[in-house]
């Protein structure tokens, strides 16, 4: 059952996420990027599927968390000037606070964005997009560029199989160079017979039409929301002024 | 009214740097209202003429073309594909990649089309729904195009050439995924559409499909026209039709043992019970009423159940044992749960119970790749599989992954390409070869390996009759050497012919597990009701001869359809 997070128009949701970003991108300290964190957090706490999206957060955030806190923390220059000792070993603590600040940029990029599109069919996406004026060749490559993906992925797994399947093992290092061309190959082979084909299949589907397309869905908007859209956009102009002013005049 | 709605004449089409042409000086007229078949072994120009009579040619694949063609009025030779959609569209061989890859439904991806056309909402919501209902995929609407089987895609790219509704639909060889019921389907709507007025051009090579269901047929051979009639006339004659379909072959089998009351061979099932003389007094069955088999069971499965993570079961107590030098045809309808079982057998997915063995040996948690001296598989798609730059290379890397001596390899390989018929193309680019020959190449590679188990899926897709031939030559070979081979397929001719037992999946349970000369009347039904029955079962139960009795074994006999 959809959420009324999921039920937002998709632009709604868009400009929220970008505004969500903005600011944490923006932000020069925690006191900004922790709220805004957070906020992106309950963004998807907000989904009613919530579950599915914040099972993958782990994979996001621990490996690029530590990597930060170790890079940041040791080998910045003033490690030796004003050193934390965390188990023993000499931490910066300035540095720390860097990495924290990146961290929590990049979670709320990740969460804003990735909420979006899982709460969001990428047609309906393209829809709202191409109904703003967004052409309809960079329609066809974003959503190409999102759908394919999936296509892609079942032809590796069945290139797999089929090279698995005349003795292909794929266990040490040297073994998984060696697979390499006799994975790749039909990969690469595959992507550009499909290519031609998937040109013919488009040609077949007329989206070369230059008529304006008939839209299946109806995108429901409300007077609330596009209320809401500029003034998140004007939040996000403001934003975009506030940091100019203070890095040129404070 | 008008009685040409196809118009070709002198047509030729060479693509760019070949030197022969592709189509030949091609002159024909087409009714509307009519079905047409092209048929012609493979390369002989059948598929370039679909993709011509769609406006393909010249300005997609690049080439010269001469001659003059109208369709429904307008010229596909200097017309776009978009503009000729409203009098013409194909439906090409391979669904997977007729797939727009940018709708999130079935729904969606049946009306992209009409959508990108400007259609009403209404008309098309009203399309795609008879569309959907005509294919019987209506219950997928809502799926993703890329969560479908192979089958189901197929239907699926047929609804959307059906949903755009045009005066002259061209199909190349559209039952080349489909199931023997939602062939058979294929074949009624085909001919409901064509009663309604629109004019129907299909590439196939299925002979006995043709016979059933074409007006008119066709025959291409190196581009230019071989042979043009009414089936029963072109069908009949193994040399205008350059092959014989399953009906023609039980037809002449029948008179050489005497049970054929016709003067001339038939190509319908019709024809076929009508000649076929049912009082016919014959001695001992001439089929053996069990296979020999070798006690050694080279793969078991016991008490086999999977379910994919969505926790719907596919596989549900399977128990199946394949002996050594045994031939078993893995029979089910699309989504049976063949695939799933088949991936079962050299580990590519386990079981989440029941155990799978493999020379008494439990596969266990052993790599697939490890097993494949014991079974291997040859994929439908093959380009799954090809990437070495020659034949050789590509039947050779096999067996280089093997514990063998490089000797050992090479007479593997040179034993391969020789039962393949691939001796003379050994230096060829594998891409360079017509795609009948690169499933043959793929074959190759897999007999390479010498596994004690063979299975193949779906072998005869796409393949013409000399190549069907070869392929039964690399099996026979395979078969006399001591190894096993499991058949998944749609081709149920195929199957009797060439192999002792049948297994049926329905449901994900085996239903059915017999010799093909054992059945009895009730397994017969059983199968007829899933997946139909072969040519010379289908023609006996017509009759009302009962099986087990030796009219019934003399027409359902292998010796009859080879």
């Amino acid at each position: 059952m959809p959420s009324r997070y999921d039920r937002l128009h998709p632009l709604t949701k868009l400009t929220w996420a970008v505004v969500l970003i903005a600011a944490a991108y923006i932000s020069p300290t925690l006191w900004v990027s922790v709220p805004v964190c957070l906020a992106s957090l309950l963004t998807t706490a907000a989904s009613a599927r919530r579950v599915t999206i914040a099972r993958v957060y782990p994979l996001f955030f621990v490996p690029i968390t530590v990597s930060l806190l170790l890079i940041r923390g040791v080998l910045v220059p003033d490690v030796l000037t004003h050193p934390l000792l965390i188990a023993g070993y000499p931490l910066s603590s300035d540095a720390l606070a860097g990495a924290g600040l990146i961290i929590l940029r990049y979670c709320t990029l990740v969460a804003a964005l990735f909420t979006v599109i899982q709460t969001t069919p990428t047609a309906q996406l393209m829809q709202a997009l191409a109904e703003r004026g967004l052409p309809r060749s960079i329609e066809f490559i974003l959503l190409m560029a999102l759908q394919i993906i999936p296509d892609m992925k079942l032809r590796a797994d069945a290139i797999l199989e089929a090279q698995q399947s005349r003795g292909l093992v794929i266990a040490s290092l040297p073994s998984r160079i060696r697979a390499l061309v006799p994975l790749v190959g039909p990969l690469v082979v595959g992507a550009l017979v499909d290519v031609e084909e998937r040109s013919m299949a488009l040609e077949l589907r007329a989206f070369a039409a230059t008529n304006r397309p008939t839209r299946m869905d109806v995108l429901v908007d409300s007077t609330a929301q596009h209320i809401l859209r500029t003034t998140l956009l004007l939040l996000l102009v403001g934003l975009f002024a506030t940091s100019i002013c203070m890095r040129y005049w404070v | 009214m008008n009685t040409t709605i196809v118009s070709l004449t002198e047509l030729t089409f060479t693509y760019l740097r070949r030197t022969s042409a592709a189509l030949d000086e091609i002159s024909l007229d087409i009714a509307p209202g009519t079905v047409t078949a092209i048929i012609g072994p493979a390369g002989a120009g059948k598929s370039t003429l679909c993709a011509l009579l769609a406006g393909f040619m010249p300005q997609f694949f690049r080439g010269t073309v001469s001659g003059n063609a109208l369709v429904d009025g307008v010229s596909p030779i200097t017309e776009s594909v978009q503009a000729l959609l409203p009098h013409v569209t194909v439906v090409l061989s391979q669904a997977s990649t007729q797939i727009s890859g940018v709708c999130d439904t079935v729904a969606a991806e049946v009306g992209f089309a009409l959508a990108n056309m400007g259609v009403p909402v209404v008309d098309i919501r009203t399309r795609v729904a008879e569309a959907l209902a005509t294919m019987e995929i209506g219950h997928l609407a809502d799926r993703s195009p890329f969560q479908l089987s192979g089958g189901q895609q197929q239907r699926m790219v047929i609804a959307a050439a059906l949903a755009l509704n045009p005066p002259v639909l061209v199909f190349d060889e559209p039952t080349a995924q489909l199931d023997p019921p939602t062939v058979a389907a294929l074949g009624d709507t085909l001919r409901q559409l064509a009663a309604s007025g629109k004019t129907i051009i299909v590439a196939e090579q299925h002979l006995d499909w043709v016979a059933a269901y074409a007006d008119r047929v066709i025959v291409l051979e190196n581009g230019r026209i071989h042979a043009d009639g009414p089936p029963h006339t072109v069908i009949a004659d193994a040399a205008l039709a350059l092959g014989r379909s399953y009906a023609y072959r039980l037809a002449t089998y029948a008179q050489s043992q005497g049970i054929w009351l016709g003067t001339h061979a038939a190509t319908t099932h019709a024809a076929l019970v009508a000649g076929i003389d049912k009082d016919a007094a014959l001695g001992q069955p001439t089929r053996p009423l069990s296979v020999e088999r070798s006690p050694a069971g080279v793969l078991q499965c016991t008490s086999v159940q999977f379910a994919y993570p969505n926790g719907i079961p596919v596989l549900k107590d399977v128990d199946l044992t394949v002996y050594r030098g045994e031939r078993v045809a893995l029979l089910g309808r699309n989504g049976a749960g063949k695939s799933t079982l088949l991936r079962h057998f050299n580990g590519l997915l386990r079981p989440q119970s029941g155990v799978i063995a493999l020379n008494g040996i439990p596969i266990g948690t052993r790599a697939p790749g490890m097993v494949a001296q014991q079974m291997s598989i040859v994929f439908q798609d093959v380009r799954n599989q090809l990437f070495a730059a020659t034949v050789r290379a590509e039947v050779a890397y096999g067996p280089s992954l093997l514990q063998v001596s490089k000797a050992e390899q090479e007479r593997r390989v040179t034993t391969a390409l020789a039962i393949c018929g691939l001796t003379s193309d050994a230096d060829t680019h594998p891409y360079d070869l017509p795609v009948a020959r690169r499933r043959l190449v793929a074959t190759a590679a897999i007999m390479a390996l010498e596994s004690d188990i063979i299975a193949l899926d779906e072998p005869t897709a796409g393949l013409d009759s000399i190549s069907i031939d070869t392929l039964t030559q690399a099996m026979d070979a395979a078969t006399r050497a001591g190894r096993a081979i499991l058949l998944v397929t749609h081709d149920l001719n195929f199957c009797a012919t060439h192999t002792d037992r049948v297994v049926l999946l329905a449901e994900g349970r085996i239903v059915l597990d017999a010799p093909w000369s054992a059945l009895n009347d009730a397994q017969i039904a059983m199968l007829d009701a899933e997946v139909g029955l072969p040519l010379g079962f289908d023609v006996a139960q017509a009759c009302g001869i009962a099986a087990g009795s030796a009219l019934h074994s003399c027409v359902t006999a292998p010796a009859a359809l080879r």
